[in-house]
């Protein structure tokens, strides 16, 4: 099924948000977290490297985030945009909270180097994509899956759109060596 | 995938499109988010859905108007403080709401002594809640940016453009009305500076209503 038109989109986000913030209740709430919800959860994954459990927990933690912001929430970008702006961002705390935890493990900071071994047995895109440091992850889900520009990654990420678009090409070279089959 | 450089071939930047864009969690996630949103007072509980702050309020109000509260008129007359007497002047308090002024039962109960309080001085007193939805009728070619953001485009009538608006987004926005009666402005604000809104955080806009 085609996608549909983005003014139609925005007309069925703002009614669903409208009837939440009017009700607050349980049915307009339902509604709207099974609008956004499944491309959500499935943005999160991929973010976080595809671990079901870590995965949820940070859903419920920006749909909470989400909610407390709602109703300052202006418009300026699609409802999707916006709430995936915050789940990159609880992604990326999930990532320094992990690292902090972990003595001795890279945080895998952007712009540090990274090396990817010979695959050792035939992996699918979405595996390849799982495998690559988070920060790379990041920057190669947002720019080739979701459509987003350097510009708008390198705010979200607070980097340099230079450094959006040099992590984008390792991360694509990464993949394609994974993917590779010698 | 191609080798030879890093952009992204026409086949390649369709394998990363054609992902799957759409994961259902486990059921039970999206009532553990509900708990979360009640407890922290972000979503209504069960059995505040369709009955809020106001609205009690507004039912102790026509409790007290219909006669329901007979008890709390010992001594007076049955229809005293039920009809504005006309040497008095009635004034409207306008309730406008503020992220703290939201209360639960306590807040209730507080508003429901203070009205009833207010009748049993003898003085008139009604109020409703206003719906957090409503509509704004502007000429076309009136700026709306003020209230940019939440506004529907609905319809366009004419030369009148209609906008479906929220009202229930900020600090200060009017969520409902009280009308005491009061012999002058002195009382009505004595009356008014007791209304537990003000404790809550909230504002009130005290205006005479000028006799017609």
């Amino acid at each position: 099924m085609e996608p549909a038109p983005q003014a139609q989109t925005h007309t069925v986000e703002r009614q669903l948000v409208g009837d939440f913030l009017v009700a607050r209740d349980a049915q307009s709430f339902h509604q709207l977290y099974q609008y956004a919800t499944p491309y959500l959860y499935q943005f999160i994954l991929r973010l976080i490297g595809g671990n079901e459990n870590d995965a949820q927990d940070i859903l419920q933690d920006v749909w909470i985030r989400a909610v407390e912001r709602l109703a300052e929430f202006r418009w300026e970008s699609s409802l999707r945009t916006w709430i995936s702006g915050i789940a990159v961002n609880r992604c990326r705390e999930f990532f320094r909270q992990r690292a902090k935890s972990q003595v001795g493990v890279s945080d895998e900071e952007f712009g540090m180097p990274f090396t990817v071994d010979s695959p050792s047995q035939r992996i699918d895109l979405e595996d390849a994509i799982a495998r690559l440091p988070h920060g790379f992850r990041a920057v190669l889900v947002l720019h080739d899956i979701e459509g987003w520009t350097h510009e708008e990654i390198a705010v979200l990420l607070e980097i340099e759109p230079g450094t959006s678009k040099s992590q984008l090409s390792r991360a694509r070279k990464a993949v394609r060596h994974m993917l590779s089959e010698d | 995938m191609s080798t030879h450089d890093h952009k992204l071939s026409p086949e390649e930047h369709k394998r990363f499109v054609s992902l799957s864009r759409h994961r259902v969690p486990p059921p039970h996630l999206e009532e553990n988010i509900m708990n979360e949103l009640r407890e922290r007072e972000l979503m209504k509980t069960e059995s505040q859905s369709g009955w809020n702050l106001f609205s009690k309020i507004a039912a102790v109000l026509v409790f007290l108007i219909i006669g329901g509260v007979s008890g709390f008129l010992v001594g007076k007359s049955e229809t005293t403080g039920s009809v504005p007497d006309p040497n008095n002047q009635l004034y409207v308090l306008l309730i406008r709401e503020s992220p703290t002024s939201r209360g639960g039962q306590d807040l209730v109960t507080e508003y429901s002594q203070w009205a009833a309080g207010v009748h049993n001085s003898g003085r008139y007193i009604t109020g409703e809640k206003l719906r957090d939805s409503g509509r704004i009728l502007k000429k076309i070619g009136v700026s709306a940016s003020s209230q940019e953001g939440k506004q529907i485009l609905k319809k366009i009538d004419g030369s009148i453009a209609v906008i479906d608006t929220l009202f229930n987004q900020g600090e200060g926005e009017l969520g409902g009305y009280f009308i005491i009666e009061a012999k002058d402005y002195d009382e009505a604000v004595k009356i008014a500076s007791q209304c537990p809104h003000l404790k809550y955080g909230g504002t009130i806009e005290l205006r005479e209503i000028e006799p017609t």
